[in-house]
């Protein structure tokens, strides 16, 4: 643009109104990489007179000498912008139960600094506080394990995901990571414990070695470092750590059971109006109700025959069965082999003690619910 | 240079050989070229800086871009100083916004200059007048952040030791 600048200026200033449509390119998904070198050159063009004069170009103290490539560009390269984000993955608690073991949360490390980065990785319990709108009342077993996701598949696999700590994570790019606990027996269902998982920016390649901020005056043409993190859970912004927050939901089976009895019938007044007289049969039921939250599987209901009575056979099921199951409006019956072996194998035995084992297919689960409450009725005589 | 000269060199001009004439030409021979031009053009990169002076009062200073990273911003500074004796006129400062840079709408500034942008280093326009066609085919306003060059074209000539002043602000993408 050497020649005549005004009347040029003007044309092209027509020209953009009349047809100056460009198409874009996109712009950059990520910030611009470390040690990038931004550089910026000014060009002056001007007359003396009325004559058009070769541009000069700028130069960081001042250039005077006409002409393309006798400036300098005016530079500074880019630094190193420590950041980082950690989500909780699923957007809820963790459903487990009380003994599990291996019960994984899942969070996604994300480097938005403009380097890669390796990262260190902690887990802690908290302690109170709510999460998802659960309040903190029980810890899962410490010390809480971390590992990464080694092949992005999200899911934690015990032999293949072992790494706890991040290598190198590339600018941009965002990898999972899980927390892995234990979950004591002595948990209860409605109980909930949070966790939180931290990520601190490590040097490249180095997890072991935590960056450091540059302090001090800018260290002409090397890639400084500074923080720009924001704040995460638990941690304070521009401290190069983002925490985030997940929590385990204890979910359990919790049966409750209720025993009441009922003279059936006595010697002298059969059953109308019996009496707990000896020689009166008396019926025990016995109900299994769950206010869990899950099934409970493999109930086994072992009930001493009670002291000076005798078990009653055959008083179920037209005097072919010995016990009755009721699960809502459907009735089994089971046969209480005497002697300790289930020789019929339907679940039902009497101990050599005289104690009364049932463990039917009907009975063996107990669904949550009033509904699906599990009643186990038998009888004796009195002696 | 003397008076002769201009009017030659005004000739020439008219006939497009400009380019030729302003360093090299044959008429400057008689007239030893000035190996330098009538201008000092500088560009400086600062950052603001806000500090707490001694009274306890918040300010902002300029300081060389020290510690950049994406996302901040970039004070560019063009000088151009006229350090001939007679004035210079037709002053204009083109300036690329930075490569990895988006320029900062509203932020060019330059006292006594009519400030337009282009989309390409080819065509400029007054902000409000440059176009562009989205994918869809659709034409619209081009948005400050596609901006890629800068023109700063200042009214009045520059007097012998003063200078033109243009500035423009860049977040560094």
């Amino acid at each position: 643009m050497n020649t005549l600048r005004f009347p040029l200026k003007t044309a092209s200033l027509a020209l953009a109104a009349l047809c100056g449509l460009v198409t874009l390119p996109p712009a950059y998904a990520v910030g611009t990489p470390a040690n990038t070198s931004i550089d910026n050159r000014a060009t002056v063009s001007y007359s003396v007179g009325a004559v058009a004069q070769t541009p000069i170009e700028s130069s960081p103290t001042g250039n005077s000498t006409p002409g393309t490539g006798n400036g300098a560009s005016t530079s500074f390269v880019v630094d190193n912008r420590i950041d980082l984000t950690v989500n909780e993955v699923s957007g809820g608690t963790t459903v487990t139960n009380p003994g599990a073991t291996g019960a994984v949360t899942s969070f996604r490390l994300t480097n938005t600094g403009n380097a890669a980065q390796a990262f260190q990785l902690a887990a802690a319990q908290l302690t109170g506080g709510t999460v998802f709108g659960n309040t903190d009342n029980t810890d899962v077993t410490n010390p809480l394990a971390v590992f990464v996701d080694a092949n992005g598949n999200g899911t934690y696999e015990p032999g293949t995901d072992t790494a706890t700590a991040v290598n190198s994570l590339a600018a941009d790019a965002s990898i999972i990571v899980f927390v892995v606990a234990d979950v004591p027996l002595t948990a209860t269902n409605g109980q909930f414990a949070s966790v939180r998982l931290t990520a601190r920016a490590a040097v490249d390649g180095s997890p072991a070695t935590l960056v450091t901020e540059t302090v001090g005056a800018e260290t002409p043409g090397a890639v400084d470092v500074v923080f720009g993190d924001g704040a995460g859970a638990g941690d304070a912004a521009r401290d190069a750590a983002f925490g985030a927050d997940d929590q385990y939901e204890i979910r359990s089976a919790a049966l409750t059971i209720a025993k009441t009895s009922t003279v059936i019938s006595d010697p002298f007044n059969g059953t109308s109006s019996p009496r707990a007289i000896p020689g009166a049969v008396v019926e025990y039921a016995i109900t299994i109700t769950n206010n869990g939250a899950v099934p409970a599987t493999g109930v086994t209901l072992v009930d001493p025959v009670p002291a000076n009575t005798t078990f009653a056979s055959g008083q179920y099921n037209a005097g072919v069965s010995d016990v009755s199951i009721t699960v809502g409006a459907t009735t089994t019956f089971c046969v209480a082999e005497a002697g300790g072996t289930d020789t019929n194998g339907d679940g039902c035995v009497r101990t050599g003690a005289g104690a009364l084992s049932v463990g039917t297919a009907a009975s063996s689960t107990v669904a949550t619910g009033a509904g699906n409450a599990v009643t186990v009725r038998f009888r004796v005589t009195i002696n | 240079m003397h008076k002769g000269t201009w009017s030659l060199l005004a000739t020439l001009a008219t006939l497009g050989a400009v380019q030729a004439v302003a360093a090299s030409d044959p008429a400057s021979a008689s007239t030893p070229a000035e190996p330098q031009g009538c201008i000092t053009v500088k560009s400086v990169a600062e950052i603001e800086q806000e500090t707490v002076n001694d009274k306890g009062e918040r300010v902002k200073r300029l300081v060389p871009a020290a510690k950049v990273v994406p996302g901040m911003e970039v004070i560019w500074t063009v000088t151009a100083s006229n350090v001939c004796a007679q004035a210079v006129g037709n002053v204009t400062i083109d300036n690329p916004v930075p490569e990895h840079m988006r320029y900062v709408p509203d932020s060019a500034l330059g006292a006594g200059a009519d400030i337009v942008f282009s989309l390409d280093g080819r065509r400029f326009a007054a902000a409000e007048q440059l176009r562009v066609r989205d994918a869809d085919g659709s034409e619209r306003t081009a948005r400050p952040d596609e901006y890629t060059h800068i023109r700063w074209l200042f009214r009045n000539p520059i007097e012998p030791g003063r200078m033109a002043l243009a500035r423009f602000r860049a977040v560094l993408k």
